[in-house]
């Protein structure tokens, strides 16, 4: 029996934009925190709260290929991939 | 650009949270005020504001779609169809907005929030009219390809079958390239083709479509991120005003008569555009 239901992978991905926000606010906060005590350490903070705000989208898209390859649905986890390569030959080829 | 005053941090919060509220109650992205605030008011070059505007993006659409997605709202298949165009059109128009002059870019921006500014003064009148694609309840209920959602405020579920994929596909690019040329959302483009060609109801349609614009955001922050032109102080402080913002928006203003407010802000875009193309011209 396919215990992953549909159910149960809109909450996964969910989930993945969720938390991405929510780290992104935590961090944020933490280096407002940290800014008089160590610059750099604000400014690493800053830069990491970014970063994950930024990959979010991406975790959410693998999150989406995962869970229609577990629903048996390979047609939609194929285009998922498809957007993946699409992110990673714009990095490259800028 | 120079180390944040604390008085600058302030501002730029509430004014992320104006913008949030905005684009909450009216639907909009918060591109087309971001840019021109940034230029106009910070005087950062419009290529940076772009970039910032385009993390906000991807902060607003990850925290709405993350409520969207669970609810069954957003159609993740015809999301994930769509979103490859979307991906392919922002990645070519972000690179080719790095090449391009700025004072072109600028002046390109202030023509393109022109029409932005003229559908959202129609959508104020259709919202008066509620003249919008809405499915008749009984037409899709037994056809098993039909997605199927639970509409709260109508307290009934609502089926539909989503139509024309193909065009939909290749307007899909063009919404991608509003999100790299000009930081814009590309909603404005996602919301009428998905309602009145792809026969999604319309709160389906704002749903998929904001789930949409994150990952597009995406493909050009990746780009513009790893070229440095976010500005991550600036960007953070915005973005936290800016969700702040849309949780307010949410929350508060959903009784709000939105037609009123949009056709205000109809009006206060078009000024904004006139000051964008103006300060390039003059």
């Amino acid at each position: 029996m396919n215990e992953f239901s549909e159910k149960k992978f809109l909450s996964l991905v969910s989930s993945v934009l969720k938390y991405g926000v929510i780290s992104f606010i935590i961090l944020s906060f933490l280096a407002y925190f940290f800014k008089p005590i160590s610059f750099s350490l604000y400014k690493k903070l800053l830069d990491t709260a970014v970063f994950i705000l930024i990959i979010t989208p991406i975790l959410r898209i693998s999150m989406i290929s995962y869970g229609f390859y577990r629903l048996n649905e390979k047609r939609y986890s194929f285009y998922a991939i498809t957007i993946l390569v699409l992110l990673f030959l714009g990095v490259v080829i800028k | 650009m120079t180390e944040l005053s604390f008085i600058h941090i302030i501002f730029l919060i509430l004014f992320g949270v104006f913008v949030g509220v905005l684009g909450s109650v009216m639907g909009v992205g918060g591109g087309v005020f971001i840019v021109p605030f940034l230029t106009l008011v910070f005087h950062i070059p419009i290529k940076y504001a772009i970039a910032v505007s385009l993390v906000s993006i991807i902060a607003t659409s990850s925290s709405v779609a993350s409520v969207n997605v669970e609810k069954g709202l957003a159609n993740v298949r015809l999301g994930t169809i769509l979103e490859i165009p979307m991906a392919a059109g922002s990645i070519i128009s972000t690179l080719i907005m790095m090449k391009m002059n700025s004072a072109v870019l600028q002046l390109l921006f202030g023509f393109m929030i022109l029409p932005v500014a003229g559908s959202m003064y129609i959508k104020s009148r259709k919202e008066r009219k509620k003249k919008v694609f809405a499915p008749d309840p009984e037409e899709h209920k037994n056809d098993p390809k039909s997605v199927k959602y639970f509409d709260h405020s109508e307290g009934r579920e609502i089926s539909y079958s989503v139509k024309n994929i193909k065009t939909a596909f290749a307007f899909s690019f063009l919404g991608g390239t509003m999100s790299g040329l000009f930081g814009l959302g590309g909603g404005i483009v996602q919301v009428p083709v998905m309602n009145i060609l792809c026969r999604v109801p319309m709160k389906a349609a704002t749903a998929t479509s904001n789930f949409m614009i994150g990952l597009s955001a995406c493909a050009s922050v990746l780009i513009l991120f790893s070229e440095g032109y976010v500005l991550n102080e600036l960007a953070v402080f915005m973005v936290i005003g800016v969700v702040i913002g849309g949780i307010l928006g949410m929350k508060f203003l959903n009784k709000t008569k939105n037609h009123v407010l949009q056709a205000i802000f109809s009006f206060l875009l078009m000024i904004i555009s006139l000051k964008m193309i103006w300060s390039v011209l003059k």
